[in-house]
């Protein structure tokens, strides 16, 4: 098989998986995001501090570091986990803690006044959250939301090194065996760059969706 | 003697060394307008705020019909000065919103009472609307609505109008001023003078967390006789008093006193200070008032006052 074959299949055996991990982490991190950010924003000063301390912990460690230590460090507490479990969890929880961050930004953005104004209607606050606050700033979080995803998306690629079979793993696999790494590297740019791009894309038209939801504009 | 309807006994708040509410006594009777008045920061706002139970008490309670309501609990409905509307959703379902997630009505009913409620306040073509879309009084109006909606018993109007134009204050005031016809009890805080003189049937002047004058809101205004409350007043009438001269040059400042002499004048003659307040002994009839220009737009433009 030529180089160029061989790293065409491996970008099709590796694809899959990395764009199933990152969609994974994605929704799991921005469901824990939520409920952290909710959980700061409404929770009082302990529960606030206690989940900042959290979100200090994993955003000063770098995710390298903190995939290793689940991977190879779980086992010691009784957490044997899959290469590809590790890695999905490594990474919600890395996303969680900068997606927290931004539903916070959300949350702080809001005036004060329209939690009022659901509160003295007789509103609950899982209501306020769902049915006010959360769609009136989905259209301001969106751009940053979005950011973080395709970050993450490259993330992705960390994981090769806790031997998650996904793009980075099977395409330096190629390179390594071929000798051929700057081929097989430009093939993984341009893959993740498109995935990138995918992204953008999505993501612009969700924001077209929300505006004509939320504002009633396109 | 009955037990009044909202009685606030002793309220008290301190954020840190700054008192803001320094032991109020308030009572409000069943279908009683009181106006709130008194310069910023006297905690007219915090009053309101504190019986609505946004913000939490260092002292003293709030009891409406003998129990303390809780916010939500469909007693007190509030009324901001930043309308507060919640921007993502249209006119109408702002209104219906509470109607469906709390009083747990069908989506076709709860819209069709949020249609009512619009159309009560003048808005029913406008109920697709979303807020960005509406003027700022069109906006207070469906602020208003919401809160009519869900039939509290007490409405607490946080300067309803300190956010709108003279023109959209008078579409916000008369919607305010229905309602009181209807014998809503509610509690006013306004700057707009001539109003809670015409609507309020009591008026309480505020200051540094204080009640210092409390009464029968034409009294309050005519008689005056705290010094606080006059200077508070004289400063405003000369403001509005003048503030229709086209001239850049103003007549000439009589003074305080001077505007007092006409606030407290039993007949003060037409277009003078006391018909700009729109107390009614003032106005003769087909004279000028505030008050009266504020509902009639063919209502002669520059007054002059002849103070």
């Amino acid at each position: 098989m030529s180089v160029v074959s061989e790293t065409l299949w491996a970008v099709a055996r590796g694809l899959p998986l990395t764009v199933g991990i990152w969609l994974a982490s994605v929704a799991t991190g921005l469901l824990v995001g939520v409920l952290v950010a909710c959980a700061r924003h409404f929770g009082g000063w302990v529960v606030n501090a206690a989940l900042a301390t959290l979100v200090e912990v994993v955003r000063g460690v770098p995710f390298v570091v903190q995939a290793f230590l689940l991977y190879y460090g779980g086992p010691f507490i009784g957490l044997d986990l899959t290469p590809v479990v590790a890695g999905w969890l490594a990474l919600s929880v890395y996303a969680a803690a900068y997606f927290s961050e931004v539903f916070r930004a959300g949350f702080r953005a809001i005036p004060a006044g329209h939690t009022e104004a659901a509160r003295l209607l007789g509103l609950k606050t899982n209501q306020t959250i769902t049915r006010i606050l959360l769609p009136e700033m989905a259209l301001s979080v969106l751009p940053a939301l979005a950011n973080l995803a395709v970050i993450l998306i490259k993330e992705t690629a960390i994981l090769s090194i806790i031997t998650v079979p996904e793009l980075t793993f099977t395409v330096s696999g190629v390179g390594s065996a071929t000798f051929a790494f700057a081929q097989t590297m430009a093939a993984l740019a341009l893959s993740y760059w498109l995935l990138v791009e995918l992204t953008a894309w999505a993501a612009r038209r969700l924001e077209r969706g929300i505006a004509r939801a939320t504002l009633g504009t396109a | 003697m009955t037990t009044p309807f909202l009685q606030a006994e002793k309220l008290e708040r301190r954020v840190g060394d700054t008192q803001i509410l320094a032991g109020i006594d308030l009572s409000v009777n069943k279908g009683e307008v009181v106006g709130l008045i008194g310069p910023s920061g006297s905690g007219k706002s915090s009053l309101l705020r504190a019986i609505a139970g946004l913000d939490p008490l260092t002292g003293g309670r709030v009891l409406v019909e003998g129990r303390t309501p809780t916010p939500g609990d469909g007693t007190i409905g509030m009324v901001f000065q930043q309308f507060n509307l919640w921007p993502h959703l249209t006119a109408g379902e702002n209104v219906a919103l509470a109607l469906r997630l709390v009083r747990k009505m069908p989506r076709a009913e709860a819209t069709e009472r949020a249609r009512a409620m619009l159309d009560r306040v003048g808005l029913l073509k406008l109920a697709d609307r979303r807020p960005a879309q509406l003027s700022g009084g069109q906006q207070q109006r469906v602020a208003i609505a919401r809160t009519l909606a869900m039939e509290p018993r007490l409405i607490l109007f946080d300067e309803p109008t300190a956010s709108l134009d003279p023109e959209l204050t008078t579409e916000v005031l008369d919607v305010i001023r229905g309602l009181a016809e209807t014998g809503m009890t509610m509690l006013v805080v306004s700057h707009e003078m001539g109003f809670v003189a015409s609507v309020a049937s009591r008026a309480a002047f505020l200051d540094h967390g204080r009640v210092l004058v409390d009464g029968p809101a034409k009294a309050v205004f005519r008689d005056a006789e705290e010094p606080r409350l006059r200077r508070f007043l004289s400063t405003y009438l000369q403001r509005v008093a003048w503030a229709p001269d086209p001239e850049p040059v103003p007549a000439a400042d009589p003074g305080p006193l001077a505007t007092f002499a006409l606030l407290q004048q039993p007949a003060a003659p037409e277009g003078s200070t006391m018909s700009l307040l729109g107390l009614p002994p003032a106005a003769p009839p087909g004279g000028f008032s505030l008050l009266d220009s504020m509902g009639d737009p063919a209502a002669p433009k520059s007054p002059k006052a002849d103070g």
